[in-house]
C-alpha cells in the first residue's frame, strides 16, 4: 500500500498559503452559489473555468474542489429555512428539514445537514482515495471498444435517468452530440459543420457551451418568469446549532445509511445526486414508520441526515470515477473534466501516472475542503441565508457580466460572445420545455471520445460490429447499463410514491 | 397538501408574494427539470430538432472528405447523430400529439383577468438579449467599463430593477470592480475603448 505516503505528499502540496487561500475562496464561493436558489456548483465551476486560466493547474483544481463540495453544503440551507432548495440535490432533505425549521428547530436541521454533508463527503473521499488507483489500474486494460462502451454507458444512463422522460433526455443528448461535431474532425482532417467560419474550425469551446447553457441560460430563464412567479420570502431565525444527545442518536445511523446510498451512485452516471438522496429519504421514512411515535411529517431529523449524507457521498465517489475512469457522472463532474482538458490533461488510468502530483494534491484538497466547509457552514449557516437579501436583479445582472467576462477573457473574440448568446437562448428553450441540461454537457465532453474510439474499434475490426462486444469489460458495462436502468426505473417509481406520500 | 407534490406541475402564481409552504419544489436548478408546460407549445422543440437534423444532413452531404480519410470516415458519426435527431423528433411529436389537449391547461397559459398573458415573459427576455447584443457590439469600440455597465444595467432593468438612476451607479461600480480585479489581480487585459488613456 503506497497510498498513504502519496496522499501525505498531496497534503504537502496542497498546504501552501496560496493554495489554502484558493481552497477557502472556492469553499466560500461554492457555499454561496449553493445557497442561492437556481445556482449550483456546476454553474460556479463553469464561470470559474475561464477565470482560473491564469493559475497553475494545481491551484485551479484546489479551488474547484472547494466549489464542488461547497455547492452541496450550501444547497440545503435555504431549502431548510425557506423551503426553496438551492439545487435539485437538496429537495429530499428539504421536505423534513423545512418542517423542522417551522417547528422551531432550524438550527438543529442546519447542523444535521452540515454534519451529514461532512460525513458523506469524508467517507466517500476516503474510499475513493484507496480505490481510485485500483480502478485506474483496471481501466488501463481498456481498448477502443471498452472506451466506447463506457461513453455509450454514460450517454444512455444520463439520458434515461435525468429527465422526466427518456425522449427528453435523448433530445438533450442529441443536441450535445451535434454541438460536439462542429469543427475539424481530428481523425481525417475534414471540416465539419463549420459554415466556413474560421473560429469554428477548433470546435465550439466547452467554456462557451457550459457558461451559455448553465449561467446565461439561467439568467434568461429567470427573466422569462420574473413576472410569473412569486418572490421568496425573507429568512428569519436565530439560535445555536447544537444537537442534543437524542438528536445525534437518531441522526448518526441515518448519516451512515445515507452515505451507503450515495457512494455507489457516484460511480454510475445518473446525472447527480437526485436518485440517491430520494432513496435515502424513502429508507429513513420507512424505518421511521416502525417506531412507536413516527417523526416523519413533523420534522424528522433522520429525514435531513440521510439525504444530505447521500448527496455528498455521491459527489465524493463521482470524483473518483472522474479521476480513475475519465467518466463524468454529473453535470459538475462533466465541467471538471472540461477543466482537466483545458489544462491538457485527460482523466483516466494514465492520469495517476502522468500527473500524479496534481491528482494527489487534488485528493488531499478534497479532504481539506470538506473540513473547511464544515467550519464555515456549521456555525454560520444562518448567516449564509442572508445572501438571499441580495436583490435578485443585481445578482443576475452580476452573473450576466461574469458570463461575458469569462468567455471574453479566454478567447478575446466577439464571435465566441455571439455563440454564447445563442447557446444561452438554447438553454432558455431547454429549461422552458423541461429538457435536462446534464446530458448535453456529458455528450459535448464525451462525444469526441465516443466517436474516435468507435471509429478506431470499427477500423480494427474492419467494419465488423462484433468487435464492440468482443470483450468481457465491454459486455460487463453493457450489462451494468441494463441493470442500472432497471434499478433507476424502480427507484424513480418509488421516489414518485415517496414524494406523493410526503406531500 | 398534495397539489404541488407532483414534480413538474406548474406553480400557481401567489399574489401574497411568498413561496408556498406545502410543496417542496425548488426553482429549476441547472440539473433539475423545469416544469413542463402542457399543450402544444412543445412542438417548438420538434421544430428545433427537425432544423438541427436538416442542418446536419446538409452539412454531411456537402462535406469535403479528404481522400486520405480511412473507413469509417468523418461522415460516419454525424449520420448516427442525424438518425438519432430525426427519430427523437418523431417520438416527441407523437408524444405531444397523443396527449389529450384539454387535460391540463397550465394556469399561466389560461390566466385570470389581470394576470400576465403568456407563460414566457418575452419582454424581459428581449431586454436581456438586447443588452447582451449591445455588449458584444460595443465591447471593442466603447470599452469594457461602459459596455459591461450597460449590460449590468440592462439585465437589472429587465429583472424589475425599480431605481434606474441608482442602478446606473451600481452598474458602473460593478463593471469598474471587475476591470480592476482583472487587470490588477490577474493581469488580463480588457478593452479600454473610448476611455483609452483615461486611466
Amino acid at each position: 500500500m503506497d497510498t498513504v505516503p502519496l496522499l501525505l505528499d498531496g497534503f504537502g502540496a496542497a498546504l501552501t498559503p496560496l493554495n489554502l487561500l484558493l481552497l477557502v475562496t472556492g469553499a466560500l464561493l461554492g457555499t454561496a452559489v449553493g445557497v442561492l436558489p437556481g445556482l449550483g456548483s456546476a454553474m460556479a465551476v463553469a464561470l470559474l473555468l475561464p477565470v482560473t486560466f491564469g493559475l497553475d493547474p494545481t491551484g485551479a483544481f484546489i479551488m474547484f474542489a472547494g466549489v464542488y463540495y461547497g455547492g452541496l453544503f450550501g444547497d440545503s440551507t435555504t431549502g431548510i429555512l425557506l423551503n426553496t432548495p438551492g439545487n435539485s440535490s437538496a429537495i429530499a432533505a428539504t421536505i423534513e428539514g423545512h418542517r423542522m425549521a417551522r417547528a422551531g428547530r432550524a438550527p438543529q436541521a442546519l447542523a444535521t445537514a452540515a454534519v451529514g454533508a461532512f460525513t458523506g463527503g469524508l467517507i466517500a473521499t476516503t474510499l475513493m482515495v484507496f480505490f481510485a488507483p485500483r480502478l485506474a489500474d483496471w481501466a488501463s486494460l481498456f481498448g477502443p471498444a471498452e472506451y466506447f462502451a463506457l461513453a455509450a454507458f454514460a450517454f444512455a444512463a444520463t439520458a434515461t435517468v435525468v429527465a422526466d422522460s427518456v425522449v427528453k433526455g435523448g433530445i438533450a443528448l442529441a443536441i450535445g452530440l451535434a454541438l460536439a461535431l462542429v469543427g475539424v474532425d481530428p481523425t481525417s482532417g475534414a471540416a465539419r459543420f463549420t459554415l466556413d467560419q474560421a473560429p469554428l474550425f477548433d470546435g465550439i469551446a466547452i467554456v462557451v457551451i457550459t457558461v451559455g447553457l448553465l449561467a446565461l441560460g439561467e439568467v434568461l430563464h429567470v427573466a422569462s418568469r420574473i413576472h410569473r412567479e412569486p418572490q421568496a420570502s425573507r429568512p428569519a431565525l436565530a439560535g445555536r446549532p447544537w444537537l442534543s444527545r437524542q438528536d445525534v442518536r437518531l441522526a448518526f445511523p441515518a448519516w451512515l445509511r445515507g452515505t451507503g446510498f450515495g457512494v455507489p451512485f457516484g460511480v454510475i452516471p445518473v446525472g447527480g445526486s437526485e436518485v440517491p438522496t430520494f432513496l435515502a429519504y424513502a429508507t429513513e421514512k420507512r424505518l421511521d414508520r416502525r417506531r412507536k411515535r413516527p417523526m416523519f411529517g413533523r420534522g424528522a431529523i433522520q429525514g435531513v441526515a440521510g439525504p444530505e449524507a447521500a448527496g455528498n457521498a455521491t459527489a465524493g465517489s463521482a470524483m473518483g470515477a472522474l479521476l480513475a475512469l475519465g467518466l463524468p457522472t454529473s453535470a459538475t463532474a462533466a465541467i471538471m473534466l472540461a477543466a482537466f482538458q483545458q489544462y491538457g490533461m485527460q482523466p483516466g488510468p494514465l492520469l495517476f501516472e502522468r500527473n500524479g502530483d496534481l491528482v494527489w494534491a487534488l485528493l488531499a484538497s478534497l479532504f481539506l475542503g470538506i473540513g473547511v466547509l464544515l467550519l464555515i457552514n456549521l456555525p454560520f449557516a444562518p448567516l449564509w441565508a442572508k445572501l438571499l437579501l441580495i436583490p435578485r436583479h443585481y445578482l443576475y445582472a452580476g452573473i450576466t457580466v461574469c458570463c461575458g467576462l469569462g468567455v471574453y477573457a479566454t478567447s478575446a473574440s466577439s464571435f465566441d460572445l455571439v455563440l454564447l448568446l445563442l447557446i444561452g437562448l438554447l438553454g432558455l428553450m431547454m429549461r422552458r420545455y423541461g429538457l435536462p441540461l446534464a446530458p448535453v454537457l456529458i455528450a459535448v465532453i464525451l462525444g469526441p471520445l465516443a466517436e474516435t474510439e468507435l471509429r478506431r474499434a470499427l477500423a480494427v475490426g474492419e467494419g465488423d460490429v462484433g468487435v464492440l462486444f468482443d470483450s468481457g469489460i465491454a459486455l460487463g458495462l453493457y450489462g451494468l447499463l441494463v441493470a442500472g436502468a432497471v434499478v433507476a426505473v424502480a427507484a424513480r417509481l418509488r421516489r414518485r410514491r415517496a414524494t406523493a406520500a410526503a406531500g | 397538501m398534495s397539489a404541488t407534490a407532483e414534480r413538474g406541475g406548474s406553480r400557481p402564481p401567489d399574489p401574497e408574494g411568498h413561496e408556498g409552504h406545502e410543496g417542496h419544489e425548488g426553482p429549476d436548478g441547472p440539473e433539475g427539470p423545469a416544469p413542463a408546460p402542457a399543450g402544444r407549445g412543445e412542438l417548438a422543440v420538434v421544430a428545433l430538432l427537425l432544423g438541427l437534423g436538416a442542418f446536419l444532413t446538409h452539412g454531411t452531404v456537402t462535406m469535403t472528405v479528404p481522400s486520405t480519410a480511412g473507413s469509417p470516415g468523418p461522415r460516419f458519426f454525424p449520420v448516427i447523430v442525424i438518425i438519432l435527431t430525426f427519430s427523437l423528433a418523431a417520438a416527441l411529436a407523437v408524444q405531444i400529439l397523443r396527449r389529450p389537449r384539454a387535460a391540463a391547461p397550465p394556469p399561466a397559459d389560461a390566466p385570470a383577468a389581470g394576470r400576465p398573458r403568456t407563460y414566457t415573459d418575452w419582454r424581459a427576455v428581449g431586454i436581456v438579449v438586447a443588452a447582451f447584443a449591445a455588449f458584444i457590439v460595443l465591447l471593442t469600440p466603447a470599452g469594457w467599463l461602459l459596455s459591461a455597465a450597460l449590460l449590468f444595467w440592462g439585465v437589472s432593468y429587465a429583472l424589475d430593477g425599480k431605481r434606474p438612476l441608482f442602478d446606473t451607479g451600481v452598474a458602473l461600480a460593478v463593471s469598474a470592480a471587475f476591470q480592476l480585479a482583472f487587470s490588477a489581480g490577474l493581469g488580463l487585459d480588457l478593452p479600454a475603448g473610448v476611455l483609452e488613456g483615461a486611466f
